[in-house]
């Protein structure tokens, strides 16, 4: 534990100090949101669907369907869109960067870096944090997009409810604070994630068995991490 | 470090693999001590976490609920609004997520790091089909795990949850309960259960299949525990919709 958070806190102080070069760090911007774009926006559009179809289903129970649109605000939009892509990319890109460091660590590398005096915090494990800070944010909001617009046509098309009520409901519980909300749980869910899967990895055993089992505790802890937080997130913003 | 077995385990559907594990499944020889050792350890490895993750959620629906009801006043609506969401998306959602990232991750570093030793080939080499042995007890090990964590999950979620609405959010507990009553039928017990048992079933044969696909070396088995969470979950979320749309069909008109 204590040899986790002297990784953990010499990491934050090589970012601190800004010795993390911005080229690595924008290819791994790219890398980060482009590898998850497309994943993102799949997940995103399904979960608008679903919840569009459960509302429907309970909706249409208690005879009150012009509420559709501020369902899928509430639920989709709000609330499960943000914590969905927000865990669903910490759990890819955390077992990615536990993985790939883990692996630069069984082949040496970390250390032919070190004796070649170059820092492997700054150089390998800084780019991923600036760039899962940077993208889970931007993620969050291609989910959020996706869900609305899958909601709409699952509700319009494959539902039968008139366009114009759906929208207007939408459209009125719809705040920008939430999409904002939801970026604040991407930025503070990516830089936990980030310090987490590098720890994983730079702490991983040598070997097949230590860089498995480096990517399994990255992806599990990232995960749950992410929605510890979403709910104190949700807890402090709305109110407990 | 390539396998002699070439390109024998490509892709779910057009490779041998359903074919194989369904064949081991129905008439190979039954594993059934290493099925129930591969269903303690998904419990002990999901247990914990999925107990983490579930009670957050819990709370986080109470209180997104009370925030519309309370502004209709009809605080004891939480009671339904709670308990139908966990047992119909949230618990078998997150039991599906965790599994995937939890033991699906863990079942595709297992047999890719076999396939890298040469294990699995071993296996055909004395006559024991890797199938039998190696893939049906992880999957029925998984999927028999599925409704046990799912009922611990919907469980504690709704107890979580409940308890903040009535002691932080002033829900009253009678009006919840006869709510509760009221408008869940035990039907949804059994979506929920179903659900999870499909999801986890999904999970258990894309990672093995991912497990089996792995060529290379050490780092190729890293990458096959990302690929199995990310293409178990997107299979589930798409499964997710197609069950939601069935049972659409099935709870307009029953």
């Amino acid at each position: 534990m204590r040899q986790r958070l002297a990784i953990a806190t010499d990491l934050l102080a090589t970012i601190g100090s800004g010795q993390v070069r911005l080229r690595d760090s924008l290819v791994r911007i790219a890398d980060v949101g482009h590898g998850s774009f497309l994943f993102v926006a799949v997940i995103g559009a399904f979960i608008g669907m679903n919840i569009a179809l459960q509302g429907y289903i309970s909706l249409h129970r208690v005879g009150s369907l012009d509420l559709l649109g501020a369902f899928v605000a509430r639920a989709a939009l709000r609330e499960v869109a943000p914590i969905a892509v927000i865990a669903f990319a910490a759990a890819k890109v955390g077992s990615e960067i536990a993985a790939s460091i883990a692996a630069m660590k069984d082949r040496g590398e970390l250390d032919a870096l070190t004796v070649t005096g170059i820092d492997p915090l700054a150089y390998v494990a800084g780019p991923w944090f600036v760039g899962l800070c940077v993208a889970l944010p931007l993620l969050v909001v291609v989910g959020d997009v996706a869900a609305a617009l899958a909601a709409y046509l699952v509700a319009v098309h494959q539902l039968g409810v008139s366009p114009a009520p759906f929208l207007d409901s939408l459209r009125a519980n719809a705040v920008p604070v939430d999409l904002v909300v939801g970026m604040l749980k991407g930025l503070i869910i990516g830089l936990l994630v980030a310090v987490i899967a590098s720890t994983a990895g730079f702490r991983a055993r040598p070997g097949i068995p230590g860089i498995a089992r480096a990517t399994n505790r990255s992806a599990v802890i990232s995960f749950v991490t992410a929605t510890v937080v979403n709910f104190l997130v949700t807890g402090v913003v709305y109110g407990l | 470090m390539a396998s002699p077995s070439g390109g024998r385990y490509h892709g779910l559907v057009s490779s041998p693999f359903l074919r194989r594990t369904l064949h081991a499944g129905l008439l190979g020889r039954p594993y059934v001590a290493l099925t129930i050792e591969h269903l303690q350890a998904c419990l002990d490895r999901a247990g914990v976490p999925i107990l983490v993750v579930i009670a957050p959620m819990g709370a986080v629906i109470a209180l997104q609920g009370l925030l519309v009801f309370a502004a209709v006043g009809a605080r004891e609506m939480i009671g339904s609004m709670l308990v139908g969401a966990m047992l119909l998306e949230v618990a078998p959602a997150f039991v599906a997520l965790l599994l995937a990232t939890q033991v699906g991750s863990a079942y595709a570093t297992e047999l890719g790091s076999m396939v890298v030793l040469e294990e699995t080939d071993y296996h055909e080499v004395i006559g024991v089909d890797p199938y039998a042995r190696l893939v049906v007890p992880r999957v029925a090990g998984l999927t028999l795990a599925a409704p046990l964590l799912v009922t611990v999950a919907a469980a504690t979620g709704v107890a979580v949850g409940l308890s903040l609405a009535v002691t932080l959010g002033n829900a009253p507990p009678a009006g919840v309960v006869a709510n509760i009553r009221e408008y869940v039928v035990p039907r949804d017990v059994l979506v929920c259960l179903g659900k999870a048992t499909a999801f986890a079933l999904t999970t258990g044969l894309v990672s093995c299949q991912v497990g089996l696909a792995v060529r290379g070396g050490a780092a190729e088995v890293g990458r096959a525990a990302n690929r199995a969470i990310v293409r178990s979950i997107l299979v589930c979320v798409v499964l997710n919709y197609v069950l939601a749309t069935l049972f659409l069909g099935g709870g307009l008109t029953g």
